[in-house]
C-alpha cells in the first residue's frame, strides 16, 4: 500500500500522553467516561534529550513510525478492553455492562429500555 | 474483494482474515467489515471506522489498516477450535467433561465427529501427549508433522513431535 495511515481512536475521546522517551495513550469509555491507560512504549532510539524539537532527523523519521505502531497496539488494546454496546455500537467499559457477557448493552440504553 | 482503478489499471484487493469468509462493505464514509463464524455462518459486524480524510490514495491506505484493525477484533469475538482449527462464534462451541481432566472446549464440528482428543501439533505443548492422538494417526491428518521422525528442536528439547 506504501503510504502508512493513521486510523481514528476506537473510543471518540483519547489522550495522547506520548513524549521523547515512551508512547503512552489514554482512551476514554464512551458511556460514563472511564479511562484506560494503555502500557508505555519506550522509544527504541531515545537519547538524552527531553524535546522533540532537539532529535535528529533519523530520530524523528524513527520516532514517526515508532509512534504510529504504538498507536496502533494501544488502539487494540482499547478494543478488547471496550466493547461495542449491542444497541448504540458505542464502545463502553465492563462497568457500564454491569459485566454481562452476552447482554452486551450500556446503562444509558438500559434506562432507556 | 474491492475494485478500484489506478493509474488507468483495475486493482483488486483481497485480504486474508481469520475467518474462511468475510465481506467488505466499505464506502467513502466509513470502513465496513462483515466477518462470518466458519460453520453456522452467523455474522459479526465490528463497529465501522470512519474515513475523515480525502482521495483515492489515503482511502487505500487506511482501508488495509482499517481491515487489520477489524480482524484483530474478530480473532478475539470468534473462538478458534484446538481441534481443527476453525474459528466459531460462541453458540457453535461444545465443552467435553470428563472425570479428572480440565475441561475442553471443541466446535460442534469435532464435537459431534467425536475428535475432541485430536490436538493439533503445535498446541500438543499445552494439553500434553497423553492427552493427544498417537503420533501416527496425527501424521496421517496432517502435513506439519516430518516425515523424517523428530525434527533438530525435538531431539535437542525430548518433545515427542
Amino acid at each position: 500500500m506504501g503510504k502508512k495511515a493513521r486510523l481514528p481512536s476506537v473510543t471518540k475521546r483519547m489522550d495522547d500522553e506520548s513524549d521523547a522517551k515512551k508512547f503512552q495513550f489514554v482512551f476514554y469509555c464512551d458511556c460514563c467516561g472511564q479511562g484506560y491507560r494503555s502500557a508505555p512504549i519506550r522509544f527504541s532510539v531515545a537519547g538524552t534529550s527531553d524535546h522533540i524539537e532537539n532529535f535528529t532527523a533519523a530520530q524523528k523519521l524513527i520516532y514517526e513510525a515508532e509512534y504510529e505502531d504504538a498507536y496502533e497496539r494501544g488502539n487494540r488494546n482499547a478494543l478488547i478492553t471496550f466493547k461495542p454496546c449491542e444497541v448504540c455500537r458505542r464502545r463502553v467499559c465492563e462497568d457500564c455492562t454491569d459485566g454481562q457477557e452476552f447482554d452486551h448493552i450500556c446503562s444509558d440504553c438500559r434506562a432507556k429500555q | 474483494m474491492v475494485r478500484f482503478f489506478q493509474r488507468g489499471k483495475e486493482v483488486i484487493t483481497t485480504f486474508k482474515s481469520c475467518t474462511k469468509r468475510y465481506a467488505d462493505e466499505s464506502d467513502e464514509a466509513a470502513f465496513r467489515f462483515v466477518f462470518y463464524c466458519d460453520q453456522c455462518a452467523s455474522e459479526f459486524r465490528p463497529p465501522p471506522i470512519p474515513f475523515g480524510g480525502a482521495g483515492k490514495e489515503q482511502w487505500t491506505a487506511e482501508h488495509g489498516s482499517a481491515f487489520a484493525r477489524a480482524d484483530y477484533e474478530a480473532g478475539y469475538y470468534f473462538y478458534s477450535c484446538p481441534a481443527c482449527g476453525e474459528h466459531v462464534c460462541a453458540d457453535c462451541i461444545e465443552n467435553i467433561r470428563r472425570d479428572g481432566e480440565a475441561v475442553r472446549s471443541v466446535c460442534r464440528k469435532c464435537y459431534r465427529a467425536n475428535d475432541g482428543n485430536r490436538v493439533r501439533p503445535h498446541l500438543q505443548m499445552i494439553w500434553g501427549a497423553e492427552a493427544s492422538r498417537p503420533l501416527e494417526a496425527v501424521r496421517k491428518t496432517t502435513g506439519k508433522v516430518r516425515k523424517g521422525g523428530q525434527s533438530r528442536w525435538a531431539k535437542k528439547h525430548g518433545s515427542q513431535v
